[in-house]
């Protein structure tokens, strides 16, 4: 079935989509929503983009802070909560006329498509979440994998010497040697950012707590997890599916935060059997 | 001059919006401030937790702005709501607010659907007076604090129950109210107190005096109540009474209890409980001297703050009259014509005069709403509503019933005929012969009307309403434009 012409209408020349660098392609099957996370903007997807493009319309957008406009899309005051990116995300779709899509999302980007079909749970089919954690910190009965003490550490850091924390933080992160390609990308990503926006936004981030709203969660939700995820520990993963009632979980054969770049095929393999 | 930094503001705002949460059983609330176009800032919220963030509002959300109560169904929400409310509100009503010196939005979330009557003039009344307090912040932080050490010493040295209960500011009790009403003595939080009002009534048989308002009672909100609860679970019978507290601008209300329990007990009830009631108003009336004192201070450099209180009084005023009024013609609401006419029947009854009913209805309004649109068909119900204004007299009712229908009242004394009705009304219809012109073709609006009398064919208004329709409508059945005057024996008798 052809989609509506959703890149033809004037939509992608609105303010708001420019500002986010809302991009297309083809209309070759359902549109398929692709959110990037922490450190990085929507080139992230580009391993995982040729895989998909047959198959789907892809729309990716670059959050705010992040990508090419990230300084002049960026206001700390109003990006203190993860939900005005929920709100850009929902308005954009609805600018451009969508009344429905799939959805996925890596770390943060899940939490921000989960706020959004919470919002507006018609205009998801399904969501797919990589790397997704509602809380980062741990609390009572629940392992988020830091205590504030790391995350300080981390703020720290990030405000002390921001390239040297880079240098530190994505191989980690990506779980790679600091040479290879994925760490070396990710590294890039990181120090394209500006380092007030990358430390507000990972403040933001670490300190949010979306626990609350996962009951409330209706559309078919599919967590996809890593192994070794500096960020997000086994038990996030186990938590996520108890909590959201319409999830499935899939431990992918992968280590790090950033399958989609330490493993493009690995991601697109699921993806393209979980949207099909 | 005192001035309020912008926290005391959302602390003195949220007050207010907790109490028109209570009142309008909603779920939640928050005003926003700052350019509809753009992302406005959270100006104060019930729940807190959502003051100083900044709030996309879609413009379909925008668009429900007077509106009444509106399904969200199909309205995009900023997403902080969900996880601000710990569910997605179901319904939603909203006021625009005139703020200095930007635009500004209240709007009240529920859960579930809503009782929607009382609950839009309510909150209209509410959120206006939120805008004189807005305008005038600084007048009334003075005002306050003198009110505030005046009360105390009162408050300290009484052996009643008393709560002072402040929309704005706060509440504040004594040591008899809070054990009676069974909260800490230092509740300030207006919410939490006429929470424990209301839980402590529920608990109790509730006797009230003749000719007093009931507490709680739609039409107390300006009146002075009293009541008595009786709770034999706690050995308790209390004598409660509220008074507004009217002459300065902030809503309030102080609550006096008194034990009257072993009068009570003694079947002195009313004697007894009148002299309780003397000696609280004295206690008041010395309370109220001294407000009117610090008030004849505080107006001395205070200039604006008259000027303020007319502002709120005639925002009170265009609250009660939109409850009455139609919007789109100025003319009186159903509700108001149905008072009117019981008023004039009670009154023709008593001088022997009787009423005429002119039950009005356009022909092919549909036509011209369809063909030309909305904005056209509601000029024309204005062009009708100025032509029944100005060919009947000063002292008739006159009214928009809904839709195209509009109903007219007339006093006749007793010299006067049925025939100088009937000229009249016929008179009204030709002038409604109305030519509206489309692109193809002219379209003829007129007017069936049906015309009743009281006593003759009915002896209430809601009869004598029926009949008038039931005759206008026969005039609807003989093709329209045609005024018939109804008759007991069912087939009316046309006058045209």
């Amino acid at each position: 079935m052809p989609n509506p012409d959703y890149a033809g209408n004037a939509g992608l020349s609105s303010p708001r989509c420019l500002r986010h660098n809302v991009t297309l392609t083809a209309p070759n099957g359902p549109l398929l929503v692709l959110l990037h996370g922490f450190g990085t903007d929507q080139t992230v997807w580009r391993k995982v983009l040729p895989s998909l493009e047959p198959h789907f319309q892809i729309l990716r957008l670059d959050l705010a802070g992040a990508g090419p406009n990230g300084p002049a899309s960026f206001d700390p005051a109003r990006y203190d909560h993860i939900e005005s990116h929920a709100d850009d995300l929902l308005l954009i779709l609805d600018e451009l006329g969508i009344d429905q899509c799939l959805f996925a999302g890596a770390s943060v980007g899940s939490m921000i498509g989960m706020v959004a079909a919470i919002e507006h749970p018609r205009l998801f089919r399904k969501l797919i979440f990589i790397g997704a954690s509602p809380r980062y910190l741990n609390d009572t009965g629940y392992i988020g994998g830091f205590e504030q003490q790391d995350l300080d550490q981390i703020y720290e850091a990030m405000s002390n010497d921001y390239q040297g924390w880079i240098s530190g933080f994505a191989p980690l992160a990506v779980r790679g040697l600091p040479d290879s390609a994925p760490v070396k990308e990710f590294s890039e990503s990181l120090f394209a950012l500006r380092p007030d926006i990358a430390l507000s936004s990972a403040r933001t981030i670490f300190q949010s707590d979306f626990r609350r709203q996962l009951p409330l969660v209706q559309p078919p939700v599919v967590l996809l997890q890593t192994q070794n995820d500096i960020a997000v520990p086994d038990a996030v993963g186990q938590y996520l599916k108890s909590h959201i009632r319409t999830a499935t979980l899939e431990v992918l054969p992968v280590e790090g935060h950033f399958p989609h770049l330490a493993a493009p095929e690995v991601v697109s393999e699921s993806l393209l059997r979980h949207l099909h | 001059m005192h001035t309020n930094s912008p926290q005391d503001n959302a602390v003195v705002l949220s007050d207010l919006l907790e109490l028109l949460t209570a009142a309008l059983r909603a779920d939640g609330i928050l005003v926003s401030a700052g350019s509809s176009s753009g992302e406005p800032d959270v100006l104060a919220s019930v729940p807190a937790g959502l003051v100083g963030r900044r709030l996309p509002l879609s413009t379909g959300l925008l668009a429900t702005c007077g509106l009444g109560v509106h399904t969200t169904t199909d309205l995009l929400l900023p997403s902080a709501m969900t996880g601000w409310l710990g569910f997605r509100p179901a319904f939603v009503a909203s006021l625009k607010i005139d703020l200095p010196e930007s635009e500004g939005c209240l709007f009240a979330w529920w859960k579930n659907q809503p009782a929607e009557d009382t609950l839009i003039a309510s909150l209209l009344t509410n959120a206006t007076r939120l805008v004189a307090d807005l305008g005038s912040r600084e007048t009334e932080a003075v005002a306050l604090s003198y009110m505030k050490d005046r009360f105390d010493a009162v408050l300290d040295n009484v052996s009643l129950g008393i709560a002072f209960v402040n929309l704005l500011r706060g509440s504040r009790l004594n040591d008899v109210a809070a054990d009676i009403l069974g909260i800490p003595v230092a509740t300030t939080d207006t919410a939490a107190v006429v929470a424990a009002m209301q839980r402590v009534r529920a608990a109790c048989t509730i006797e009230t005096e003749e000719g007093v308002p009931a507490a709680l009672s739609a039409n107390a909100s300006n009146a002075s109540t009293a009541e008595y609860w009786i709770d034999p679970a706690r050995n308790l019978v209390l004598r409660v009474e509220s008074h507004p507290v009217s002459s300065e601008k902030t809503p309030g209300r102080f609550w006096v209890f008194t034990d009257v329990k072993p009068l009570w007990d003694s079947n002195e009830k009313v004697k007894s409980s009148n002299d309780v009631l003397q000696r609280n108003i004295a206690l008041l009336a010395e309370e109220m001297e001294r407000r009117i004192e610090a008030e004849a201070q505080l107006r001395e450099f205070n200039l604006g703050l008259r000027q303020k209180n007319e502002e709120l009084e005639i925002a009170k005023l265009e609250s009660d009259l939109i409850a009455n009024q139609d919007s789109l013609t100025g003319l009186a609401n159903r509700r108001r014509f149905r008072r009117g006419l019981e008023e004039m029947i009670t009154s023709a009854h008593r001088k022997g005069d009787r009423v005429a009913v002119v039950y009005l209805d356009l022909d092919r309004f549909k036509t011209v709403n369809d063909i030309l649109g909305h904005e056209r068909g509601d000029q024309l119900l204005r062009t009708v509503a100025d032509t029944l204004t100005q060919v009947l007299r000063k002292d008739d009712l006159i009214a928009r019933l809904g839709g195209d229908e509009f109903g007219c009242a007339m006093t006749l004394r007793s010299d006067s005929t049925l025939t100088q009705v009937t000229a009249l009304v016929q008179q009204l219809g030709q002038r409604l012969n109305i030519p509206v012109e489309s692109p193809d073709q002219i379209i003829h609006v007129s007017a069936s009307i049906g015309i009743a009398l009281y006593p003759d064919d009915a002896e209430d208004a809601v009869h004598l309403l029926r009949a008038a329709d039931n005759a206008m409508y026969l005039g609807k059945r003989h093709g329209g434009n045609e005024v018939i005057v109804f008759t007991r024996r069912n087939d009316s008798v046309s006058a045209n």
